[in-house]
């Protein structure tokens, strides 16, 4: 942990570091801890801990009694199991509840008489599709269970040998890397690890500021009673919670005409114009707020300034925001500390908006400009945050309240209603993430297989295995293999370069790669479905690979000479007409020739056949 | 206003925090620690004088009713405690000084004095003298006090006889300990019927039921659920109820469901008796237009369970604890001394605490 959150969580613990405190606090801080293992190992090498531990993620809220989860756990470790060296907690909460709807899913087994885990995987948020447990854990158990009911709570209780299995096993980083190589190495190590669900109460831990919003409505929802604002107030008597969940301090202010909704909480010195209408809010202590302001689904923090006519909808302010008059913010805007908005701004879906300019990682020395969203005279710059993941799951992201997948049985048995759904999702166009990348990832994959083989001449065997293996992996249908494949043989001559070869160059590399690959393509493309889903493969290749459709012609002869695509299947794909884009057509004319020849020569082998026949 | 000293206040919010940890548990108990609390501050040598106990204790009272606006017991018990303190030196003034007003005060106050009387007519008397014997006094009269919580479901149980008769059929709704001992009394030597309410969301009354069905000498019980209470009220002779605080004007603030038991009650004009030991009786009054702090909703868990992904965050979830029942509503309460009716609360008010330490338990 770096230095400066040293300091904040000496400023955060002064409640737990008085004086009379019940628990004692010793802070530990260690440099250059990038992830959950790399802090592990520093308490490995400094010996700190002794007994059963609990381990908890910071942006955890609870009112789970921890106590018999922890005694259940060493009593466990002393009597039954050895071996067991962590207990995580699950909340239970269907699929589909808000709380999962944008954090990754949990997928386990477990056995079912002792909760020990005997499979645990994370599925993205929207997922969909097949999963493939491993036989032998049904073989192993007399009985198994299998979850798909749970949401992580970011607690878990660990023995005191974790840190060193962490010192030990320095690939661990995270705990699911920790869960999962436990589970993996089981019967090596001998160790093991078990779940417990935590029943009625409550446990959530805040991974993405969509779960963030949502363990708020939660919290004024009193579902984490006793762990309600008025609790937790210095003075509980200041914060009264009337009906409909209204938390209001004795000094905040509400103009007259303004509608507290439900689930709203105004802190210390806040004060609410006239006409204003709030519904699921949290108003930070000393925030202002003019006249006819609407906010819905917001939380404020300390000294937000809202002119009149603000609205705010499921969005997130930083301390000190202010937004001038008629500022209108719609769903997904989170704005960083001291960002101000000028003028009747629209800010659109989705903004992210820092007060100070974004720091550059190298030292760059130019200033970005300030966003233009926050008018004249505003301050705000926009926030890029890193794009290594889908859009909807990334935390910084404020997703929308529910996903389009969210309301999808999760059943797989009504197929067709599925695809409706899908279908209908396309027409939204928010087309569903989790296919496209799973056959992306298989492209890469498949391409990556063919470009080894070819260089160091694998035998077409295996190379067959090998993409049978990735086919399985992701889970792609056997029409999308084989135009994949095609696609994937075509881009091996030019892969790895950036250039594009000319025309006579990169038939002279196709040519190779193709005799090499014949044996692939004989085994996948069988039917007369494939030999069809081949042709469109060859066909949008062509499309943008001006090279490729040049040779299309020579190409396409090869494959006939070599029986894999029969002359009927090339004669109805070319006549097909209707619903072509020009590029589909230019490249049905650049094989014209060939198709010629080809009905020529149709023509006469059924002349031989009818003269066979008349003879 | 008062102010705590450091180890009174340190005092008092350790039992806030603990009592605050703990959660739902009987009011029993959180009344035994309060009585612990309150050996503590009187053992307390850094007050001399009683005006200076007085003041600590009201303070702390204060704070304790703000910050456990849920638990009877608390407010009350520091009450009872102000109350002796005063009598024990009006006592012993009585002894050194001839009283100038000559007439010693009555204990027993009634309607028209409390009207007549003007506010500045007593003046209040000075506390600022320095009395030996005070603390060991106080101490004595706390455990007196505790002598009385242990006894008082005895006591009130013993009046059970003179209500339930053989044959009856009484209502009961969730789980009292109260309520269970009185039942548990009366089974000894009569056979009668008792129907459980079983207190939905919460389910007390099934535990309730448990009890009683378990008892030696069979007691007749069958549990109702809430919806049914008015069909079943007709075969009903009598209504037994525990309550959480009788408030001053003979009002109770009851479990969730009881003003619908009552009014269902007074409908077929069966007599509401309700079991209320003395820590229970609180000189709070419930104001109408001051819900917070009255009412308290913990976690709708019980009403619909966080796992449902249908409906939760979806639909609003609220789970209230108490309810107000107007005193009209109630026939009888019973306490360790016998039976009041609520029109009567005001003189085991009088009884108990003194005026002047009314207003600290107002929330």
């Amino acid at each position: 942990m770096s230095l400066p959150h040293t300091a904040w969580i000496h400023h955060c613990g002064t409640r737990w570091l008085s004086e009379d405190s019940p628990m004692v606090i010793h802070v530990q801080t260690a440099e250059d801890c990038l992830s959950l293992g790399d802090v592990m190992r520093d308490l490995d090498a400094k010996a700190l801990i002794q007994s059963d531990f609990l381990l908890m993620s910071v942006d955890c809220i609870t009112n789970v009694d921890i106590v018999p989860i922890m005694k259940e756990h060493s009593a466990r470790r002393k009597n039954d199991d050895r071996g067991s060296v962590m207990t995580l907690l699950y909340r239970e909460a269907t699929p589909g509840h808000p709380m999962r709807r944008h954090s990754a899913q949990v997928l386990l087994a477990a056995d079912a008489e002792t909760g020990r885990m005997v499979f645990h995987q994370r599925l993205p948020a929207a997922a969909r599709g097949r999963v493939t447990f491993p036989l032998h854990i049904f073989q192993e158990q007399s009985a198994v269970e299998l979850h798909y009911d749970l949401a992580d709570t970011g607690l878990s209780i660990c023995s005191p040998s974790v840190p060193q299995l962490f010192a030990d096993n320095f690939d661990f980083q995270t705990r699911d890397h920790f869960v999962r190589g436990i589970i993996v190495n089981e019967e090596v190590m001998g160790n093991t690890v078990y779940h417990r669900r935590v029943g009625t109460q409550y446990a959530a831990h805040i991974d993405s500021l969509a779960t963030l919003l949502t363990v708020t409505q939660d919290v004024t929802d009193r579902w984490v009673h006793p762990v309600v604002p008025e609790n937790r107030c210095p003075q509980r008597a200041d914060l009264r919670c009337s009906q409909r969940n209204v938390y209001r301090h004795r000094t905040a202010k509400v103009g007259s005409g303004t509608r507290l909704e439900g689930c709203v909480a105004l802190g210390a010195g806040a004060s609410v114009g006239s006409n204003c209408r709030l519904l699921r809010a949290v108003v930070g202590p000393g925030c202002l707020l003019g006249d006819n302001v609407t906010l819905e689904d917001a939380v404020l923090d300390a000294g937000c300034v809202l002119a009149d006519r603000c609205e705010v909808r499921r969005s997130l302010l930083g301390p000190g925001v202010q937004l001038a008059a008629g500022a209108r913010l719609h769903p997904g805007c989170v704005l960083g500390a001291g960002v101000r908005v000028e003028g009747a701004a629209e800010l659109p879906q989705g903004t992210l908006l820092v007060g100070r300019p974004p720091e550059d990682e190298f030292g760059g020395g130019s200033v970005p400009e300030p966003s233009r969203l926050v008018g004249a005279g505003g301050r705000g710059f926009t926030f890029l945050p890193e794009e290594d993941e889908e859009d909807t799951l990334s935390p910084l992201r404020l997703g929308p309240a529910e996903l389009p997948t969210a309301e999808l049985s999760d059943s797989g048995e009504n197929s067709e209603e599925e695809t409706e759904d899908e279908s209908e999702e396309r027409l939204d166009g928010a087309e569903s993430p989790e296919v496209v990348d799973d056959t992306k990832l298989f492209y890469s994959e498949v391409l990556d297989s063919l470009v080894r083989g070819f260089q160091e001449k694998i035998s077409p065997e295996n190379l067959i295995l090998e993409v049978n293996s990735s086919k399985f992996a992701y889970n792609v249908t056997v029409q999308e293999l084989n135009s994949l494949v095609v696609k994937a043989i075509l881009s091996v001559p030019e892969h790895g370069s950036d250039e594009r070869l000319a025309a006579p160059a990169f038939l002279a590399r196709l040519q190779p790669v193709l005799t090499t690959f014949m044996p692939l393509l004989t085994n996948y493309i069988k039917s007369e479905e494939s030999e069809l889903s081949c042709l469109r493969a060859l066909e949008e290749f062509s499309c943008d690979h001006s090279a490729m459709s040049a040779c299309l012609a020579k190409v396409l002869m090869l494959l006939y000479q070599r029986d894999i695509l029969s002359e009927t299947t090339i004669l109805s794909w070319h006549a097909e007409s209707e619903g072509l884009s020009p590029e589909s057509v230019r490249v049905r004319q650049q094989v014209q020739k060939l198709v010629d020849w080809l009905q020529e020569a149709e023509e006469e082998s059924e002349d031989e056949e009818s003269d066979e026949d008349s003879s | 206003m008062e102010e705590l000293s450091p180890t009174a206040e340190r005092l008092v919010s350790e039992f806030v925090r603990t009592t605050r940890r703990q959660g739902a548990v009987p009011s029993r108990q959180v009344a035994d620690r309060t009585l612990e609390l309150l050996r503590q501050l009187v053992s307390e040598p850094g007050w001399r004088q009683t005006a200076q106990l007085v003041g600590q204790l009201r303070a702390a009272g204060r704070q304790l009713a703000a910050e456990l606006p849920t638990q009877p017991a608390v407010g009350t018990l520091v009450c009872r405690l102000l109350k002796m303190a005063r009598e024990e030196h009006g006592a012993h003034d009585e002894v050194h000084e001839a009283r100038p007003h000559g007439a010693p005060p009555s204990q027993v106050d009634s309607l028209h004095r409390r009207l007549t009387a003007g506010r500045g007519a007593a003046p209040a008397a000075d506390l600022s003298s320095e009395l030996t014997g005070l603390r060991a006094n106080l101490l004595a009269g706390l455990d007196e006090l505790q002598t009385e919580l242990d006894a008082s479901a005895d006591n009130i149980a013993r009046e059970a006889l003179s209500h339930i008769h053989a044959d009856d059929v009484v209502l009961t709704a969730g789980r009292s300990a109260t309520v269970l001992a009185f039942l548990r009394r009366a089974a000894r030597e009569r056979a009668f019927h008792v129907l459980v309410v079983e207190g939905a969301p919460f389910g007390g009354g099934h535990r309730a039921a448990a009890e009683l069905a378990a008892l030696p000498r069979r007691v007749h019980v069958t549990v109702i659920a809430e919806s049914a209470l008015f069909a079943m009220m007709a075969r009903v002779n009598k209504v037994i109820l525990g309550v959480h605080t009788v408030l001053a004007d003979g009002g109770l603030r009851a479990p969730v469901g009881t003003q619908a038991l009552a009014l269902a009650a007074r409908f077929h004009s069966v007599p509401v008796i309700v079991c209320a030991p003395s820590y229970k009786l609180s000189p709070q009054f419930h104001r109408g237009d001051q819900q917070e702090g009255f009412l308290e909703s913990v976690s709708p868990e019980s009403v619909l369970p966080y796992a449902d992904g249908a409906l939760v965050g979806r639909a609003r979830l609220t789970c209230p604890l108490f309810d107000y029942v107007p005193p009209e509503l109630v026939t009888l309460f019973v306490t360790h001394t016998g039976g009041t009716s609520p029109w009567y609360v005001y003189r085991l008010l009088n009884e108990y605490y003194d005026q002047q330490d009314h207003e600290i338990v107002q929330v």
